[in-house]
């Protein structure tokens, strides 16, 4: 029977099944954005407020002052550290603990997925605590072992929010590339040892390109995340070192500039899609035979 | 399936004590007997946990 034929009912089917969804999506997604985006177009004085007009001040603002710029650049710089040190470290975690015998392996996973569980606030507050001003518990130690001569100053810098955001996020990379590892056929290293390949050529040409996938995918998420985080670069950051979400946070409820908040926020979806989507298909057409 | 070497395990302890660091330190902290943010040394105490019951 041709689609053509089918009654109307059977053609329905499909939109009513996935109708609430799609009802839940478009009042709880589009419509916020929608409203956000329109948001930013209208104006804002301190006498009168927001005023339902349609102008581009808060754009040509944003788009043009230094200051915005200072702080979108830093974002990206923030973002793509983290993401590095998230491949750097979370890769050979995951290839170790794949390596665990299975007692360890779940223990370890445990340890490691689990402060997924725990409030990003707490965690946060647990690295402030290390950090602590000039003299925190991390300052102290690298002192006693002669590693530094100085103090590293951690809190408000971007190295702090950097090491704090890279404990938060790493979780997800591990978690992506431990999916992509559980795929591995072992037999494939075994092979190629027995064929004579060394330790590094066995990981550099057989699983690295096996697991590259996950590793991709974990970098988008954790890049995603680290560029929207808000909560790590309040506390670590604080008033002075200011990120894309925190800024947007603070014209919306300090300064009361909601149009211009809208400008900042809508900006940092805008450009987070347009790495994201230009990222995915650089990668897709390098590693195409991996996706097949 | 070939074990890990000793620079994996080291990795693997380094790896670890990074995770768990501000887990510790935030429950240590919990115990200290100070009104302030100190890490208790010496002294130990329920202090703050009495505060929660007593404002439940």
């Amino acid at each position: 029977m041709s689609a053509v034929a089918a009654p109307l009912g059977r053609q329905a089917t499909p939109w009513l099944l996935s109708g609430p969804a799609l009802l839940l999506f478009v009042g709880v997604m589009v419509v916020p954005i929608a409203m956000t985006v329109l948001l930013s177009f209208h104006d804002f004085s301190m006498s009168k407020g927001i005023q339902p007009v349609f102008i581009l001040r808060n754009w040509h603002e944003v788009l043009t002052d230094g200051y915005f710029h200072e702080m979108f650049l830093r974002t990206l710089r923030i973002s793509v550290i983290v993401t590095v040190a998230c491949i750097a470290l979370g890769l050979p975690e995951a290839y170790i603990l794949n390596r665990m015998a299975p007692r360890w392996r779940s223990l370890f996973l445990l340890v490691i997925l689990g402060p997924l569980l725990i409030s990003v606030v707490a965690r946060t507050l647990g690295w402030a605590l290390l950090f602590g001003g000039e003299t925190g518990l991390i300052n102290k130690t690298l002192l006693r072992l002669g590693v530094i001569d100085s103090p590293v100053p951690f809190m408000f810098t971007e190295t702090g929010v950097v090491v704090a955001l890279t404990h938060v996020l790493i979780p997800f990379m591990i978690l992506s590339v431990w999916t992509a590892l559980q795929r591995v056929d072992p037999q494939t290293e075994n092979a190629a040892r027995s064929l004579g390949a060394s330790q590094t050529t066995i990981l550099r040409r057989i699983v690295l390109p096996q697991v590259m996938p996950g590793v991709l995918s974990g970098a988008i998420i954790v890049f995603a995340l680290a560029a929207s985080a808000f909560a790590t670069p309040a506390i670590i950051g604080g008033r002075r070192l200011k990120v894309a979400a925190t800024l947007a946070y603070d014209e919306f409820l300090n300064t009361l500039n909601w149009p211009l908040g809208a400008a900042v926020a809508v900006l940092l979806l805008v450009g987070l899609i347009a790495i994201i989507v230009g990222s995915n298909r650089l990668i897709e057409r390098r590693y195409a035979q991996v996706f097949q | 399936m070939r074990r890990n070497g000793p620079l994996a395990l080291t990795f693997h302890a380094l790896f670890v004590t990074f995770i768990l660091a501000p887990i510790v330190i935030v429950c240590w902290v919990a115990f200290t007997p100070e009104g302030f943010l100190s890490i208790p040394n010496t002294e130990f105490s329920l202090r703050w946990f009495r505060e929660i019951a007593r404002y439940p």
